[in-house]
């Protein structure tokens, strides 16, 4: 009965979305006749409202996917390879004293813990496309703010080019690591003007909430005119540095992944087709568009290179 | 005897995925249609040849209709996959032509035609020795397949590894059935 009831979606509702989040919890708190004091301390943490403010600028009117859609349908290896496995396995990413050290060639190194993620930069919501190398899509009101504000923070010096991310590293604990599947820590890079280009954003949550550690919690990078593996998740290092920087799936396989990997039909994967996306909750594929729809935006970023060489 | 069970087995694969896709568990019904039939279909594959290496399994299975099961299973597959692409002929046959793992699906697929129109007893009467000849297309059919899902994963081999060593001792015991 408790299942019925969740699989009829309703996209936007709140309560609904936390306890398809929290339902194995509530149901066992239910069990255990503690209902009341199992979900208060869940709410503290895990579906915190955020605060923020809806921007217009940048958004899709598109429909966004649903809650349950974003959060069982993701690639996150480190919580395992298949599509569920990261909602399945995402209690084993341990995110309690997150900090995000920003360093490299700047004049004013940083270092922010989990609190200051969610407060100390003014968030906004931004509805983004979301296409996977792997030919889907989604759309997702992510919660975050311009990755331009840690750059003006930081003060990158002139000889910064680039950016470098980093992911968490846990083999203890985190079950994907336990294999090397990737070469672990997962790394990505931007070229430093992509990385200051306002469509490029650090969420921190989506559907107006904390981001669930299945989408890469406490704090993930958003390029959405790139294909997702270049949204690195659960980020714990960022480093501004002069060479390009390692990205772990074109280390991985470099004739096949890209630095840049802009979202682009006219470039196929060497093995499959990157002309047409299946958008989830569709049944037809729709045809992918160049920078992924966002090309107006970032397309100046790439005007003296070929996108086929480079891409 | 042996017909009741396959159909049984046949209805189960069917109605499982079903289940599955109402559970509301599967987020992207058509992409988990195309796996499950392409693996449905392996599996049957396997079961085929396993039924003709070991005669008593011929009690319980019927080893003609398992290899029918099989291309209704890798027929499915196709068409899902036509279907997500609204049957654009042209778009079809780009991707047909350019991308590998396509062509060789597209090979595999047609090399079963033959085999399923000649599932018939007048064909294994008329066509006599070469009927047998003709039938030993699935090892062929199954190392295209192989070949055809090896193209398409990106990390995680582990199916394509249990698929592998499944066939190569199949395909190495395959003196042991001669009469």
């Amino acid at each position: 009965m408790i299942n019925k009831k969740y699989s009829i979606e309703s996209e936007n509702n709140i309560t609904d979305e936390y306890l398809f989040l929290n339902r194995r919890k509530i149901i066992k708190g239910a069990l255990a006749s503690s209902v009341l004091i199992n979900s208060s301390s869940l709410l503290s943490n895990e579906s915190k409202n955020l605060p923020f403010t809806k921007d217009l600028d940048y958004s899709t009117n598109e429909k966004t996917n649903s809650f349950k859609q974003i959060t069982s349908y993701n690639n996150f290896y480190e919580l395992g390879v298949g599509k569920r496995d990261p909602m399945l396995n995402s209690s084993k990413l341990q995110t309690s004293n997150w900090k995000v050290r920003v360093d490299g060639l700047v004049e004013n190194p940083i270092t922010l813990d989990l609190n200051d993620l969610t407060s100390k930069y003014s968030l906004e919501e931004r509805i983004y496309r979301l296409r996977c190398v792997e030919a889907w899509s989604m759309v997702v009101p992510w919660i975050g703010f311009e990755m331009n504000k840690i750059i003006k923070e930081v003060k990158p010096l002139s000889k910064a080019k680039y950016v470098s991310f980093e992911s968490i590293l846990d083999t203890v604990n985190l079950p994907g690591q336990k294999r090397k599947t990737l070469n672990w820590p997962y790394k990505e890079g931007l070229r430093i003007d992509e990385a200051a280009n306002p469509l490029t954003i650090l969420s921190v949550g989506l559907y107006g909430r904390v981001l669930p550690n299945q989408n890469g919690s406490p704090i993930r990078l958003i390029v959405p005119w790139k294909y997702g593996f270049k949204s690195i998740k659960s980020i714990v290092k960022i480093s501004f540095v002069e060479q390009e920087p390692i990205s772990t799936w074109n280390e991985e396989s470099p004739n096949e992944y890209g630095f840049y990997s802009n979202v682009n039909p006219n470039v196929d994967h060497p093995r499959w087709s990157q002309k047409k996306e299946r958008r989830i909750g569709e049944f037809k594929k729709r045809d992918t568009e160049i920078f992924n729809g966002y090309a107006k935006y970032v397309s100046n970023l790439y005007s003296d290179m070929d996108l086929k060489k480079f891409f | 005897m042996n017909r009741i069970i396959t159909f049984s087995l046949f209805s189960v694969s069917l109605i499982a995925p079903i289940i599955f896709l109402y559970s509301s568990f599967v987020v992207s019904p058509l992409e988990y249609l195309i796996h499950y039939t392409g693996h449905s279909g392996l599996v049957a594959l396997a079961l085929v040849l396993l039924c003709s290496r070991l005669n008593t399994l011929n009690k319980y299975f019927d080893r003609k209709y398992i290899g029918l099961i099989a291309f209704i299973f890798i027929s499915i597959h196709v068409l899902v996959y036509f279907y997500e692409l609204d049957f654009d002929i042209k778009y079809l046959i780009l991707e047909a032509t350019s991308l590998l793992y396509l062509t060789i699906g597209y090979i595999a697929y047609i090399l079963f035609l033959p085999l399923v129109f000649t599932s018939n007893e007048a064909s294994k009467v008329y066509l006599k020795s070469y009927w047998f000849l003709l039938h030993k297309l699935i090892y062929i059919i199954i190392i295209l397949s192989l070949v055809h899902y090896y193209l398409i994963i990106k990390v995680d081999a582990i199916w394509l590894w249990v698929y592998t060593i499944t066939f190569t001792i199949l395909f190495m015991s395959i003196k042991k059935y001669k009469k």
